[in-house]
């Protein structure tokens, strides 16, 4: 067993309107960066886990977004990324 | 009579009753000015007041300082004209690099909204002109992200104007609750010095500490700093 990084992101579905992404956006393509064609706004974990692998890591996360709703599937969609 | 801006933000909610106290006491004529239409060459004075400009998107004060007035406000305080940042404000002139340092979530990860009492530290230019060393101002305080940071506060605090908390409340470094540039014409706070420059909008006990900012920016518009 090891130490490992997960890295969640907790962001709305592209169903659901995002003001503060819309407005971020926005803002980047008036101040030039027109390339940005869209900012989706969110809320970022890292979270230290003991896992097996990176893989169970994320896994074991996953599940645990789930169960515990960190995340609400109606309205969010759910990003996890093994770090290290 | 001397003219002073308060620039608006979309969000910005405290330009009013700064517009009205900048009238009342200090005695200027002020203007409520949309952020685009803000050109600091038209005033003798600017203030930022509180508010949420673009609702805190980001980071309190981040979007504000993307705006062509963030560029304004440099200019303005590259040539030494006086502003005030309050609050909200004071977060705008530390994002857009006219004031160091940072304004971090309270430690307590809350809103909080209460009276405080503040020393005043090293008073100088058209903000602070009235006021006196050690001189202590009550102001209420109105803020999710105002535990001011900065990495060397020893030596930041050696040569400027400052204010700082008796109790601390958010967990700002070395207890600063405001700070000015080095000739204390830029002055930025997180206390609302407008919410308590009148005894109508102070409870028993406590002090209209907003005041001297008030008369400090009215006298120092009149005869100099």
């Amino acid at each position: 067993m090891a130490r490992h990084r997960v890295l969640v992101m907790v962001s709305y579905k592209p169903s659901a309107r995002d003001p503060e992404g819309e407005t971020l956006a926005g803002e980047l393509r008036r101040l030039g960066y027109t390339w940005i064609l869209g900012a989706r706004a969110g809320k970022a974990f890292v979270f230290e886990v003991e896992a097996g692998s990176r893989e169970e890591a994320a896994r074991l996360v996953e599940e645990m977004a789930r169960e515990t709703r960190l995340y609400n599937p109606a309205v969010h969609s759910l990003l996890v990324i093994p770090l290290a | 009579m001397p003219r002073v801006a308060v620039v608006k933000f979309p969000g910005t909610n405290c330009d009013e009753e700064t517009a009205y106290m900048l009238r009342e006491v200090a005695g200027v004529e002020a203007h409520v000015v949309w952020h685009t239409e803000y050109s600091w060459r038209s005033w003798d004075a600017t203030v930022v007041p509180g508010g949420f400009s673009y609702g805190d998107y980001g980071r309190a004060g981040l979007l504000a300082s993307w705006s062509p007035a963030a560029e304004q406000l440099r200019e303005a305080a590259a040539a030494g004209s006086p502003i005030l940042g309050i609050c909200n404000g004071f977060q705008v002139l530390v994002e857009a690099g006219i004031l160091p340092g940072a304004l971090l979530p309270n430690e307590s990860g809350r809103f909080i909204a209460r009276w405080t009492r503040v020393r005043v530290h090293a008073p100088r230019g058209p903000w602070l002109l009235a006021a006196e060393e050690g001189m202590v101002l009550e102001m209420p305080i109105a803020h999710a992200e105002g535990r001011y940071y900065h990495p060397d506060p020893g030596s930041l605090l050696r040569d400027r104007p400052w204010l700082e908390y008796l109790e601390n409340p958010n967990g700002s470094v070395a207890n600063i609750a405001g700070l000015g540039s080095q000739d204390g014409a830029v002055l930025g706070l997180m206390p609302h010095p407008e919410r308590a420059a009148h005894p109508l909008q102070t409870p028993r006990g406590r002090g209209t500490g907003g005041r001297v900012l008030f008369e400090s920016i009215g006298a120092a518009l009149r005869r100099g700093w």
